[in-house]
């Protein structure tokens, strides 16, 4: 419980300081998505159990739907779709190595970008919001957008790593004092 | 039990991704083609809505409203050096009026005087106690065809006589220096008398003594230089009365005078090389 509101935390306070930061230089070529690597993340982290981690990205996706001002449950079916591909994809196809997963994480936000982009289409249909003007700058945006949630993603991933760690130390803790008792 | 937990997880997933795709749906639908149940979510979502719409907003104000104080300490930081800049800048301009409003003076003096008169500048002034100024040095001397006794006046009055010259410098004897001796009138009356300074350390002051008791003085007279003796064109101010004296018997009374000129402010004189008119200065020049 303590772990999942502070990783809500971290999800919040990533997401403040983006805003803050994009009130005072400009990020419409590059926005990260930084809640995607902290889904990312619980979805391949075997401690994390699967409501919890579902729940949780419930709850990021709602606040980034909140932050973005995007259509309710646009980012929060998008994320909590990342958490079950994520899982789904299977927990040792998630890289140790920072350059791996800087690659998987691109891979992951751009699918999740072209997810939201799907989503508009069929249900905005028949306005079809960037596809249908200019297929190659959407891409580019798509790209673009990835490229900044790869690049910071093992910072963010290193923070909710840690996080993790200490509820791990906290049960390892409580199961040894139970042994002894 | 497990079975039960493991149906339970599994239902809370479906809930959990089938929720905002319902509520998406609901939400970017056309008004027109809604249904009852996207009705029904969207009014259940609202509350939600509004409260992480607020919470957002609530985080982000906050956010940016430090941002703005840090803007706003920066605009102040920047506001205070262009301030001291601009007093600086505010302050060199009014030393600057005020010097083009003594030369300006100065020069109204000059074409009113007539003859030949020189500006010159005071480089160094002979301070004693009480801050009191007892000699001038200009940057006019012999190279400049100042001599001594050549009389020294500004605006103001009179500010003495060259007392002695050295290449490009000449020093003045101040009209409060006790070794200086001017022949003067009270101008309201035409009573004459001889000026003599007082050396004072405390104060500014001169002694106008022979005046007959006869003459009419009284406190608030100016006194100005009569012209005699050729040395001071005629009435030149010296200074103002403050204080007669009348003994109880003698054939002359006694008058302490405040020079019209402030020793210690003075920065631009003209020294006198040639006669005047001599005309009235003290009407348009600076009467006090």
């Amino acid at each position: 419980m303590i772990a999942s509101l502070l990783t809500i935390g971290l999800g919040l306070l990533l997401l403040t300081t983006q805003s803050a930061i994009a009130t005072l230089v400009s990020m419409h070529a590059f926005p990260p998505n930084v809640v995607l690597p902290i889904v990312v993340f619980m979805g391949v982290a075997s401690e994390v159990q699967l409501v919890r981690g579902a729940l949780t990205s419930f709850i990021l996706g709602y606040l980034l739907d909140a932050f973005c001002g995007s259509s309710m449950g646009l980012h929060t079916f998008v994320m909590v779709a990342a958490f079950f591909a994520s899982r789904g994809a299977g927990l040792r196809l998630f890289p140790q190595a920072a350059l791996l997963q800087v690659l998987a994480m691109f891979v992951a936000a751009a699918s999740a970008d072209a997810t939201v982009y799907a989503l508009r289409a069929i249900f905005e249909h028949p306005v079809l919001p960037g596809l249908g003007d200019d297929l190659k700058a959407t891409i580019q945006s798509v790209a673009a957008s990835a490229l900044a949630t790869a690049v910071l993603s093992p910072v963010i991933v290193a923070m909710a790593r840690r996080i993790e760690a200490t509820r791990h130390r906290r049960e390892e803790r409580a199961v040894i004092g139970k042994a002894h008792l | 039990m497990n079975y039960f937990r493991r149906f339970r997880d599994a239902a809370i997933c479906v809930v959990l991704l089938a929720l905002p795709f319902f509520v998406l749906r609901a939400n970017l639908r056309d008004p027109s083609r809604t249904t009852g149940i996207d009705r029904t979510l969207l009014q259940l979502s609202a509350p939600f809505q509004y409260a992480a719409t607020q919470l957002a907003l609530g985080v982000s104000s906050i956010v940016q409203e430090y941002v703005y104080l840090i803007e706003v300490k920066r605009d102040n930081d920047r506001l205070r050096e262009e301030n001291a800049h601009l007093r600086e800048t505010a302050f060199k301009l009014s030393a600057q009026g005020e010097e083009n409003h003594r030369l300006r003076k100065l020069l109204a003096l000059r074409e009113q005087l007539g003859g030949t008169t020189l500006s010159a500048q005071v480089i160094s002034k002979e301070v004693r106690s009480y801050f009191r100024v007892i000699r001038l040095r200009l940057d006019r001397g012999e190279r400049d065809r100042v001599k001594d006794g050549m009389p020294v006046i500004t605006a103001d009055g009179l500010v003495g006589q060259i007392r002695r010259t050295a290449g490009r410098y000449s020093d003045v004897l101040l009209v409060a220096d006790k070794t200086s001796a001017i022949d003067v009138v009270v101008q309201r009356t035409g009573a004459r008398g001889m000026l003599k300074g007082t050396g004072s350390e405390e104060h500014y002051a001169c002694r106008l003594e022979y005046l007959s008791r006869e003459d009419d003085v009284q406190e608030g007279d100016l006194v100005v230089t009569s012209g005699l003796g050729q040395r001071f064109p005629a009435s030149i101010l010296v200074g103002r009365i403050h204080k007669v004296t009348k003994k109880e018997s003698g054939l002359y009374q006694e008058a302490m005078v405040t020079p019209a000129v402030n020793f210690s402010h003075l920065e631009e004189v003209l020294v006198m090389t040639a006669g005047s008119r001599a005309q009235g200065i003290e009407e348009e020049g600076g009467t006090k």
